[in-house]
């Protein structure tokens, strides 16, 4: 979110620097599923996920990106009588948010993905979902931004920011910089980012959990997700198949602290070969865990930090790869005093629940 | 889910796993020795087939006796053998989760000896995917378990004693070797080949081995490598081309061979996925096969608990490797408090021992280490990683593109990324990034992840309905 922040504000026609302690796009945004899904999304953030998803579609044009991209559709599937219950209240929020999702049959979804199980009860279908190589999202994003201009500074850890009045200092591992505004796009490590500037709101780090097979023979066409929100599943065009669903790892967010729990990777595992038993005859390669921030609400924090001209925050957005895009130029949008589409999420509303309680 | 306790437990069946399993058993620890082969053994004592049985065979001999021996002893200590079953994931404290035969299982101690062994090196030419060029492992797997011959006309090029050791038991049985290429010289050989004398049979193989290649008359390249593989006909024509001592190419007259097999492997590396997936510290040593665990002199990882010893932590041989082993079980009794009196003094002989006995292992290592500039001559269209297709210009793109490390390079390429799991690209991708970005030390090395090796679904789950699925809490809508 950083990184399209970033360029939207280049392409505003100011100067900008991303300053990253790693490489950019190598947290959650380049280690996460990249499923493109309504089902998925919370739906208060529909409108923003179906503008995030056609930013993807495009991503040739605005970022430079050609490959790894699919749209296609999507399935969310229930398998017990309470999950058609909840599937159908889920689906029926969502398409008033403005999702295309309509409730099928078992016969109809097997239709449309024929590796389905026979033991669906009952499913959902959006046509609007697909799936993003997210490992490639760097090296796009990369491009894009130093042909736009942005300064980009890796390996260059903040360790604090100074409010000097009329601008801020950013002391960072490799030198300090000063700057007339700030947007802090730290992931999973937001909540210390806000802590600089004197705010404490908790937030706290999943750690998500994805697993990937060998390559398949089996094609499966659709992005195949649950009523509960605990699968996501699809297959690349390589044959390899991705199982995440939000299945949680230990430890975090620093990388070499998370480990994966095998009792959820065997029962992600277990649901996505229920829903796909073609997935028996494959092979599991490697499960990796990622970060990601979540605040007490679990709704995104964008717009401006209250009492500091100047600076401003965006994260913890749920399924925040699929609208992340749209959520870095709303934010850039607001920067450059340009009207937005679509509301912010101010971060007072937490601030205020701090003190209540 | 089957559940297992122990005092200890020693992860890898060679001789540094079953010698610090019958140590540390004989110590009074409990002890449970995990492995995936079809029998404790490892790669140099690797067991036959059963109903195998020997025709001829010059160099296992003696190591058939000391692994027979080794394997005997771990089977009377009272070590709980878990054979075929491959260790995928271990959480800290000890937990260590397996899979195999009886589905997933876990085995916990507050201990831990890795005993992981070795892999090979392979720096890749055009040609080297083609079924018809196999590794020196393989063939050794072929020839000492099976008695089967990799092919009729056969090639061997690479590092170390190993080529000899194939090539001599390929001749036993009746096979044809066209030609050896050893990418070091004769010069090479003769300073290294004295400090050999500390393992007299080591030795003593050695002189066997080259008696029988020179009996049948079979010609050594010595500074050659393959530099091509074509198929003519039915038939491979590989390329001898002469090397420097850093590994390039260099002028001078190549050499054709018409053959059926290829046998190839350019020294060992250490298996460090196990050490590394646990956290501990590594440093990169390129004389000791590359990156390798950081261990006090007795065998004691960064992380409490841990204890490595064998060609997982540096490539050493057979006799070094069940050394440690026994030095590791010893300090881990010495650090559980149990039999210490006794754990001491082994420890003290065996650090003693070591001293001499790794002379000769290191000698061997040197021999097989990577050279700086065997990775340069591997044209931009070849085939680097053969799991994923990637060739040297994808990588040489990346890097192209601002990755300047490792990670970065394998996921914008997906060179690592297959099956393998990267064993097979790891040294030449990483050999590649180094020449333009730095050193191997500034590249790093690929993050290990669970599965350390890809697990069949089917059996990670085994049977189920949807109520054993230990389903968490729905996502907020
Ligand atoms: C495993 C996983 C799977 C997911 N699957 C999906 C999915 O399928 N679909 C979907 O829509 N969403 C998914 N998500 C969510 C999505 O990935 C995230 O919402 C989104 O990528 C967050 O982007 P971000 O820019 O806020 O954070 P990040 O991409 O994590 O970026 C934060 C950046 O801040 C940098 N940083 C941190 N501290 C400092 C410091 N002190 N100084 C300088 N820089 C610093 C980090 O290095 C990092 O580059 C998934 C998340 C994970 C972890
Ligand atoms: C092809 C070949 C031929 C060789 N020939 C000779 C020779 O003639 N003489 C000589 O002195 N040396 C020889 N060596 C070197 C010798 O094999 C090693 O020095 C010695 O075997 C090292 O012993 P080790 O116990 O460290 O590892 P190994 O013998 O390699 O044993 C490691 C064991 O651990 C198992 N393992 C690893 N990870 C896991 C896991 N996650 N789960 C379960 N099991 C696991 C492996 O499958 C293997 O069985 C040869 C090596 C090779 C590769």
């Amino acid at each position: 979110m950083g990184s399209t922040t970033a360029l939207y504000l280049a392409r505003g026609g100011m100067k900008v620097s991303l300053i990253d302690r790693g490489s950019i796009a190598r947290e959650a945004s380049g280690v996460n599923a990249g499923t493109l899904t309504m089902h998925m999304t919370r739906a208060d953030l529909i409108p923003y996920a179906m503008r995030g998803w056609e930013m993807w579609r495009d991503a040739d044009q605005w970022l430079g990106l050609k490959s790894g991209i699919t749209t296609t559709d999507g399935l969310c599937l229930a398998f017990t009588e309470e999950e058609a219950d909840m599937l159908r209240q889920r689906s029926e929020v969502r398409r008033a948010a403005g999702a295309p999702i309509r409730i099928i049959d078992r016969s109809e979804a097997r239709r449309i993905e024929p590796s389905l199980t026979e033991k669906v009860r009952l499913a959902a279908h959006c046509p609007i979902d697909g799936h993003v190589s997210a490992y490639l999202t760097g090296m796009a994003y990369r491009r894009a931004l130093i042909s736009d201009g942005v300064n980009i500074m890796e390996r260059a850890g903040v360790t604090g920011i100074d409010d000097l009045g009329y601008g801020y200092q950013i002391n960072t591992l490799a030198g300090t910089i000063q700057a007339r505004r700030i947007v802090l796009a730290g992931g999973a490590w937001l909540g210390q980012m806000l802590s600089w500037l004197g705010i404490n709101i908790r937030i706290r780090s999943l750690v998500n959990q994805l697993i990937v097979t060998e390559r398949l023979p089996v094609t499966m066409r659709t992005v195949i997700t649950v009523a509960s929100g605990l699968l996501s599943l699809k297959q690349f065009a390589n044959g390899t198949t991705l199982i995440g669903g939000g299945w949680q790892g230990a430890g975090g967010p620093e990388r070499n602290t998370m480990s994966i729990i095998p009792e959820n990777m065997i029962g992600n595992t277990r649901l996505a070969a229920y829903a796909i038993p073609a997935l028996k005859k494959t092979r599991v390669v490697r499960a990796w865990l990622g970060p990601e921030a979540e605040t007490d609400d679990a709704m995104p924090i964008i717009g401006p930090v209250p009492g500091r001209p100047g600076a401003f925050v965006i994260g913890s957005v749920h399924s925040g790869y699929t609208s992340g895009p749209y959520m870095g130029r709303l934010m850039a949008d607001f920067i450059l005093g340009r009207e937005s589409e679509h509301p912010l999420f101010p971060v007072d509303r937490l601030i205020k629940n701090t003190l209540e309680a | 889910m089957t559940f297992h306790e122990a005092d200890l437990i020693v992860v890898g069946g060679g001789p540094a796993g079953m010698a610090a399993a019958a140590q540390g058993a004989e110590l009074g620890l409990s002890v449970i020795l995990i492995d995936d082969g079809e029998q404790p053994g490892g790669q140099v004592y690797r067991a036959e087939a059963t109903g195998m049985y020997s025709k001829s065979g010059v160099h296992t001999a003696a190591n058939k006796t000391a692994g027979m021996r080794l394997r005997e002893a771990l089977f009377k200590c009272g070590t709980r053998v878990l054979s075929k079953r491959t260790l995928w994931s271990i959480e800290p404290g000890y937990t260590a989760h397996l899979i195999g035969p009886n589905g997933p299982e876990t085995v916990s101690a507050p201990r831990v000896v890795i005993a992981s062994g070795a892999y090979e090196r392979q720096i890749p030419f055009p040609g080297w995917t083609n079924p018809e060029v196999i590794g020196l492992a393989a063939a050794t797997i072929l020839l000492k378990s099976q008695h089967t011959l990799p092919g009729k006309r056969i090639a061997i090029a690479g590092a170390g004693p190993l080529i000899y050791a194939v090539a001599a038991e390929a001749i036993s049985l009746g096979g044809e070797i066209v030609a050896i290429a050893d990418l070091s010289s004769r010069l090479t050989w003769a300073s290294e080949v004295p400090k050999l004398f500390t393992s007299p049979r080591l030795l003593s193989q050695g002189a066997a081995w080259m008696a029988k290649i020179k009996a049948s008359g079979t010609p050594i390249y010595f500074s050659h490598r393959i530099s091509e593989a074509q198929y003519t006909g039915k038939n491979i024509t590989a390329l001898l081309s002469p090397v420097n001592s850093e590994g390039e190419l260099v002028d001078g007259q190549r050499k054709s061979v018409n053959v059926d097999t290829i046998c190839i492997g350019s020294g060992l590396v250490p298996a460090t996925e196990l050490v590394m997936l646990a956290g501990a510290e590594m440093r990169y040593a390129a004389s000791e096969g590359g990156w390798v665990p950081v261990r006090d002199t007795e065998m004691r990882l960064s992380l409490p608990g841990l204890y490595a010893a064998g060609d997982g932590t540096g490539i050493l041989g057979a006799i070094p490797s069940e050394i440690e082993g026994r030095l590791a079980a010893a300090t881990a009794a010495k650090d559980a408090g149990i039999s210490e009196g006794a754990a001491h003094s082994i420890a003290r002989a065996m650090r003693r021992k070591l001293a001499w006995k790794k002379m000769a292992g290191r000698a061997a290592a040197r021999l097989m280490a990577i050279k700086p500039k065997m990775a340069k001559d591997i044209p931009g269209d070849c085939i680097v990683c053969r799991c994923e297709d990637v060739h040297r210009y994808d990588i040489e793109a990346a890097i192209d593109n601002g990755a300047k490390d490792v990670n970065q390079v394998k996921a914008w390429t997906r060179c690592g990324m297959g099956p393998c799991q990267g064993r097979m690209c790891r040294e030449s991708a990483a050999e590649i990034i180094a020449s333009r970005v730095g050193s191997r030390e500034a590249v790093g090395v690929w993050t290990s992840r669970a599965p350390l090796k890809p697990i069949n679904v089917s059996e990670l789950i085994g049977d189920y309905s949807y109520q054993d699925i230990p389903m968490p809490k729905s996502a907020p809508l």
